[in-house]
């Protein structure tokens, strides 16, 4: 399972103030693997043609979109999506109560206009104690163009999500004997929905990036627990917006609460080479004692990115070839100064970028695998 | 005959600012039963009169004028008036008996006034005084929690301290759980849209808390415990024990939009959702 699965509209050209779709299911028939192989039930959300996921798939927007999210519910029970901390009207809160559920069977629309860049989460409204326990939550992102975390914000080169999050197995193995909610011990504490040696043994939760690079942690909880994020020494953390909005002045952390349903927005800009992790510890609000840690990896080197000559040539000047090895990987292209020109997801193979119409000059390619290739295109005919 | 006293020292001098820029309040300090779900709860508060309501009394003031308590002690046993920071000695009100204090406050903000006693604050006894916003529309969400068997533990004294499992099962704002928030007009946020309010919160309970709003962002306009985010534009409040917030809300759109713990093992009563400490802004065309 790959964790905060990325979902891009983009396929092409990246455009900002577009309309977007999208479409959701609801599913109760989860399976989520514990890190000593036993397995619980979770309920989620997935997009359409995917798997339900744990947490719930990343839903990246750019600023400006308008967005229309449908919601397919095939599951027993009813369920809606509340957009946390987009500020949407009242019928598109996702609280039955005041907006409505979407029951077996039935459709529901959210829409909103993301007019806010930042960081949010998304989960369902009905029975929230016991729908959130179970899995159903998500994160949001509203990405300002130019790789900037907000309008003359700072700019990053790398951009990591992480959720935090827990649950009671005992629950989750038997949610029909969940009661009374306020009992709820969370005993299994997750990052991404990953724990323990399961965040280490996936490539997609280390922190790789070179010295100097600004690197964009998206942090968020949704968990019962309060969560402390403890960043690595070196790592100069500077948090510059919480709940979706900028901070009137940006400061340095070495640990940083985040209580359930906060989201903060830290860069780290380590200067030099470091190998160390990011504790994130829990600790229960009843009593403030502490219960575990994850560890999320980090490793900063003078080159860490892949320049394994996948792009060739370079310099170039007409055109370019892509090669792609997995089964699809998707490249953004970056100006030098940060501005974010194109997307491509491609499948396995080769691919030749044509370059007529490119301007000379430097840029930079990021793949989602984890590549960055500095790519010179040079008397451009 | 005392209750008598009592309140013609209440009708003379209950929240009525004099000539001389000062505040006169006569509290009583009740210690109780009061019904919380179908049990009955010991409830300790501070109100205007000598029976017990778990909604404690909500003072307001501005920073240049001088609050002047007199406070009587329904109970058997003694309690305090504490405030952090600007009373905390020489403030015992005796059993069945009474005592004054002037209190003044060197700046805006949200402030908590309580019975540093065991069986005074873990009961309850703890309230709200807002200092610097009396021209402008206010709301004041006081966030209590409640086990009750340890609450008539400690009211007996056959305990003196939380215990390291404390499970409360029940959660209060201004002492009421959802949905009977909504009937407390300091707890219903009702405005108009494009009104601009204050909220003023304490967190009077015994663990943490953090309210999430639904619909709208609010900017911090004080805190205690996080002096670095005066000026933060948050929609989840993180609040420590004691700790005291205030905020600005500007209705800029129509609807009713929840706000609650979302710590959400307290929007339940007894364990059963819906519940706890949710209440609700409306916000009317």
């Amino acid at each position: 399972m790959r964790p905060l699965v990325f979902f891009t509209f983009l396929w092409s050209i990246p455009l900002f103030g577009q309309v977007v779709d999208v479409n959701m299911y609801t599913q109760m028939n989860g399976v989520l693997e514990l890190p000593d192989g036993a397995l619980t039930n979770f309920w989620g959300y997935g997009l359409n043609g995917g798997p339900l996921t744990f947490p719930a798939p990343l839903l990246e927007f750019n600023y400006g979109d308008t967005v229309n999210i449908r919601v397919l519910n095939p599951s027993p029970e009813s369920h809606t999506i509340h957009l946390h901390g987009l500020d949407v009207d009242q019928a598109n809160d996702g609280v039955p109560q005041t907006s409505f559920f979407i029951p077996f069977g039935g459709i529901g629309s959210y829409s909103f206009v993301a007019d806010e860049p930042g960081t949010f989460l998304y989960h369902c409204h009905v029975t929230t104690t016991l729908h959130l326990t179970m899995g159903m939550y998500g994160m949001l992102v509203v990405k300002y163009p130019g790789d900037l975390l907000f309008q003359n914000g700072p700019h990053y080169e790398e951009e990591y999500h992480f959720l935090a999050s827990d649950l009671e197995v005992r629950i989750n193995d038997e949610p029909m004997q969940s009661l009374p909610f306020h009992l709820i011990y969370p005993d299994h504490f997750m990052v991404n929905g990953l724990a323990g040696s399961q965040i280490e043994m996936d490539t997609t939760m280390q922190i790789v990036a070179e010295a100097g690079q600004n690197i964009a942690l998206r942090l968020g909880s949704m968990a019962y627990s309060k969560v402390k994020f403890i960043f690595p020494s070196g790592s100069n953390a500077m948090v510059h917006m919480s709940d979706g909005r900028p901070l009137p002045t940006s400061y340095l952390v070495n640990e940083l609460e985040v209580y359930p349903g906060e989201r903060f927005t830290v860069v780290m800009s380590p200067n030099s080479n470091m190998q160390g992790d990011i504790e994130v510890q829990y600790f229960n609000m009843r009593n403030k004692e502490f219960l575990a840690s994850n560890f999320i990896p980090v490793k900063i080197s003078e080159n860490a990115s892949n320049t394994n000559g996948t792009i060739s040539p370079n310099p170039a000047t007409e055109s370019i070839t892509l090669h792609v090895t997995e089964a699809q990987e998707e490249f953004s292209w970056y100006t030098y100064d940060g501005k974010l020109i194109a997307r491509y997801r491609l499948p396995k193979g080769e691919h030749i970028i044509d370059l007529r119409g490119f301007s000379s000059g430097y840029y930079l390619i990021t793949s989602d695998l984890g590549s960055t290739y500095k790519l010179v295109i040079g008397s451009i005919k | 005959m005392r209750l008598g006293i009592y309140m013609v020292i209440l009708a003379s001098s209950l929240l009525t600012t004099n000539m001389l820029n000062a505040l006169d309040v006569v509290l009583f300090i009740n210690k109780d039963f009061v019904e919380v779900g179908a049990e009955w709860a010991s409830a300790s508060a501070f109100n205007l009169t000598d029976s017990i309501k778990m909604k404690n009394a909500i003072l307001e003031l501005e920073p240049n004028e001088q609050l002047n308590l007199s406070i009587y002690n329904t109970d058997s046993l003694d309690h305090t008036l504490t405030v952090n920071g600007i009373l905390e000695s020489n403030n015992i009100i005796p059993a069945f008996s009474n005592a004054q204090f002037t209190l003044q406050f060197s700046g805006s903000g949200t402030y908590r006034y309580y019975s540093d006693v065991s069986y005074g604050k873990l009961i309850g006894a703890s309230g709200i005084i807002l200092v610097g916003h009396t021209n402008a529309k206010c709301f004041f969400w006081n966030l209590f929690e409640m086990n009750v068997d340890l609450s008539n533990q400690l009211a007996n004294q056959e305990v003196t301290d939380l215990p390291i499992d404390f499970q409360p099962e029940y959660f209060f704002i201004n002492g009421n759980y959802f949905p009977n928030t909504i009937a407390d007009t300091d707890t219903y946020v009702e405005v108009q849209l494009g009104d601009t309010v204050i909220i003023s919160i304490l967190n009077s309970g015994n663990m943490e808390h953090v309210l999430h709003f639904h619909g709208f962002h609010v900017e911090v306009l004080h805190s205690n415990h996080y002096q670095n985010r005066v000026g933060w534009i948050k929609d989840s409040l993180p609040l420590d024990v004691g700790s005291t917030i205030t905020v600005q809300l500007i209705a800029d759109q129509e609807g009713i939009y929840p706000v609650h713990d979302h710590n959400l093992i307290a929007v339940t009563n007894a364990g059963i959702y819906i519940g706890g400490m949710l209440t609700q802004i409306k916000v009317l065309p």
